[in-house]
């Protein structure tokens, strides 16, 4: 039985290959949140060409950044759930020497997720991904049989049906970020924070990188929150030279307080490509 | 460590290696005991003292009431349980004790602070076994063995049976005359690779693609999420953590079982296809057996079990069945949890007192549906810890009819990854009677499943009974 089933194994694992290397899979395989972030993640650090482009790195905030307003080649590393820190962690690890990094400043008082990164740089099955594909997780038969199906049945769906409605955050959702956002960690803890930013930037920059910082608007009442304040100040106070972008007021729609509607998103990344381009 | 890592592969291959090899047969036990101690001090060497503590004095307290003075045997047995239970009671329960007690003092804040170390609940319960069946040793033959008088040798055995690392952190419960009559030399030949083969294929599958996968779904039945999703979706939520609440723990424990089979040792299933089952006692006959049947034999009997008139044999089952609730996790949720359970099994003992009973295949099926529909909804108190989100969770449910949309990318991928386990229940309904075909195809299952091990499998986790 043992070894009838290794050569089903292996004939499934040729076939796929051969599926995979012959047919052009270039819709959305994603699944979910933790799975996107995967394939962001291991996009950027197989791809050899990443190097001299634009790294955007942030937290789910900058997860709906779109790309098309950006230069060609631009990365986002905008991770739900995570933070910038494991976009820098990233970066260092996998080697890559991007020319510019647009550093979202929202979320700064989230620890970094090792789990993540761990997992990615696994040693053995990294190598493994990086030579075969079909180990990647954009090539999970699960995401590409949905992502094919997406594309046949629910590409017209409205962004209304996609769960981006013009309704507002809901009551619930953004009591849960008020008292969030009513807190600043300890002073200990916040130059703990600074600390590692701040190195992250000093790496990059070492290495010829120019580090930008940007802010993404969110819910007027919550963009005054002590939080919001707190990691402002701590940017000012540890980057007084750098660039740091800041969108005023200009009416954006979130879904839950804090992310961006699809429509606005877009708007937003128009407005961050264009001032965040070479002065 | 976990049983998904490539550290794990790769120590459970080097102590294989050594463990098997001819002039090493007189050391496989302390092979056995460098690499469990190693798979548990792996992230936190630390805890490793605590393990050591635990086997310490269990070794003296099974010795002792076996060889010891025979006037004390009653007072080393009870003496052994209570510092297992002390100690389970410390480090599981100081935290709820804190909170629930002596919230906002100094103290409680201590109790709350002392961190709950992995696999506690597991070896702590099959020291009591050891402790008990060592006892009981003089009345049952069968136990008589399982304390040799040698005090090192005893030491060896009982390490290996309490530490092995197949069974340290989320059991199976093996239970002390189940394990050590099987300590002896082991041999390469005798290992039954189909059994090895067949329980990690399927055990990996049902961790690694079926639960993992549905983990990053059934994420969004936390609060405050679960306020903005539409009814059906919670529906579908709640059933997908069934899923993979039975993959994940089933899964765990069909690993434990192959690595066992690796080095020689049989472990009893941990489940039996328990959503299929037509009542509350068929489930806990086939829902985390080593448990059930530890509560069985371990406390149910013992208060009386059903031999002391009926007011007494429900007192003993709702008491069961809240410990077994609380011995889950250090939360009144878990008790909660416990006291459903025990109560739905009152409720059916008294039914069946009565004389009632289903017949015919339609209501058959329906009660199975029922039973598995109150099973699923008590899930929701291992979900959401914290009791008023499950209270928020089902008024959600009732009252989100019209808000959001279906979320049909959630609901595909929930009936994607549960498929496997409905098909499971299904085929081994439909197979109950043996059929050829079954047979036949068991390589071409086997080979698919590893194939998405190797290529769908779903973001690592660690296992949901960890935390317990």
């Amino acid at each position: 039985m043992i070894k009838r089933s290794l050569l089903v194994f292996a004939a499934l694992a040729l076939g796929y290959s051969l599926f995979l290397h012959f047919t052009r899979v270039d819709w959305d395989t994603t699944q979910h949140l933790a799975n996107g972030n995967r394939i962001k993640a291991e996009r950027f650090a197989f791809d050899d060409a990443a190097d001299g482009g634009t790294v955007i790195i942030g937290s789910s905030l900058a997860y709906r950044l779109a790309l098309d307003s950006f230069p060609q080649g631009t990365a986002n590393l905008g991770f739900g759930g995570l933070s910038v820190y494991d976009g820098l962690e990233l970066i260092r690890r996998s080697g890559r020497k991007p020319k510019r990094v647009l550093v979202e400043t929202n979320i700064l008082f989230r620890e970094p997720d090792r789990a993540f990164l761990d997992a990615l740089f696994q040693p053995g099955l990294y190598q493994m991904r990086r030579q075969l594909p079909l180990m990647r997780e954009e090539n999970q038969p699960s995401g590409v049989l949905f992502g094919w199906m997406k594309q046949r049945f629910l590409a017209q769906r409205s962004p209304e049906a996609a769960g981006d409605s013009s309704a507002g955050p809901s009551a619930v959702m953004l009591n849960e970020h008020r008292a969030k956002y009513a807190e600043l960690p300890a002073d200990s803890t916040q130059a703990r924070f600074a600390d590692m930013l701040a190195s992250g930037a000093q790496a990059l920059e070492q290495q010829g990188a120019e580090v930008i910082f940007f802010e993404m608007p969110i819910e007027a009442e919550l963009e005054a929150s002590r939080l919001a304040e707190g990691a402002r100040a701590l940017v000012k106070a540890r980057f007084p030279t750098h660039r740091v972008l800041r969108a005023g007021p200009d009416g954006w729609r979130t879904t839950d307080g804090l992310h961006l509607a699809k429509p606005d998103a877009a708007r937003f990344s128009g407005w961050l490509a264009r001032e965040a381009g070479p002065r | 460590m976990l049983f998904n890592s490539v550290p794990f592969v790769l120590l459970a291959l080097a102590t294989l290696l050594l463990y098997y090899l001819p002039f090493m047969r007189r050391w496989q036990l302390h092979v056995l005991i460098a690499a469990s101690f190693m798979f548990y001090a792996w992230s936190m060497p630390w805890l490793l003292l605590l393990l050591v503590g635990s086997i310490a004095i269990n070794v003296w307290a099974s010795h002792r009431v076996v060889f010891g003075e025979q006037r004390l045997r009653r007072f080393h047995a009870t003496l052994g349980v209570v510092l297992n239970l002390a100690l389970l009671v410390f480090f599981k329960y100081s935290p709820l004790i804190g909170r629930s007690f002596f919230a906002g003092s100094e103290l409680g804040a201590f109790l709350v602070a002392i961190p709950l170390p992995v696999g506690i609940s597991f070896f702590t319960f099959q020291g009591i076994s050891l402790v008990v069946d060592a006892y009981k040793g003089r009345e049952v033959t069968a136990y008589a063995s399982i304390v040799v008088r040698g005090f090192t040798q005893h030491a060896l055995r009982i390490t290996t049976f309490i530490s092995f690392f197949a069974q340290l952190v989320a059991g199976p419960v093996v239970k002390a005359h189940d394990f050590l009559p099987q300590v002896k030399e082991k041999r390469w030949g005798d290992i039954d690779w189909n059994a090895v083969f067949s329980a990690l294929v399927v055990g990996y599958f049902l961790k690694m693609v079926v639960a993992d996968n549905l983990k990053d779904q059934t994420f969004w039945i936390a609060f405050p999420y679960f306020t903005e999703i539409h009814s059906v979706t919670l529906l579908a939520l709640l059933f997908g953590y069934s899923m993979q609440i039975f993959a994940d723990f089933a899964g765990y424990s069909l690993i434990a079982i192959g690595l066992g089979h690796l080095y020689g040792y049989s472990f009893f299933n941990n489940f039996d296809f328990p959503y299929i089952s037509a009542s509350f006692s068929e489930f806990w006959r086939r829902w985390h057996i080593s448990l059930s049947s530890f509560l069985r034999e371990y406390l149910y009997i013992p208060l009386g079990g059903n031999r002391m008139g009926p007011a007494r044999t429900y007192r003993n089952l709702m008491l069961t069945m809240v410990l077994g609730g609380l011995w889950h996790g250090a939360a009144w949720s878990y008790a909660i949890w416990g006291f459903w359970h025990g109560l739905m099994l009152a409720a059916e003992r008294l039914t069946a007192d009565l004389g009632w009973s289903l017949k015919g295949k339609l209501p058959k099926a329906l009660h199975m549906l029922f039973i598995f529909s109150c099973v699923t909804l008590a899930w929701l108190l291992f979900k959401l810890p914290d009791f008023s989100h499950v209270v928020g969770y089902l008024k959600a449910i009732a009252g989100n009819t019209g808000k959001g949309d279906l979320q049909p990318v959630l609901l595909f991928f929930l009936a994607l990854f549960s498929i496997p386990v409905v098909a499971y229940h299904l085929l081994y309904l439909w197979t109950r009677v043996p059929r050829p075909a079954i047979a036949a195809a068991r390589p071409v299952l086997y080979g698919v499943m590893l194939f998405l091990i190797l290529v769908n499998a779903g973001s690592g986790a660690s296992f949901i009974y960890f935390q317990f």
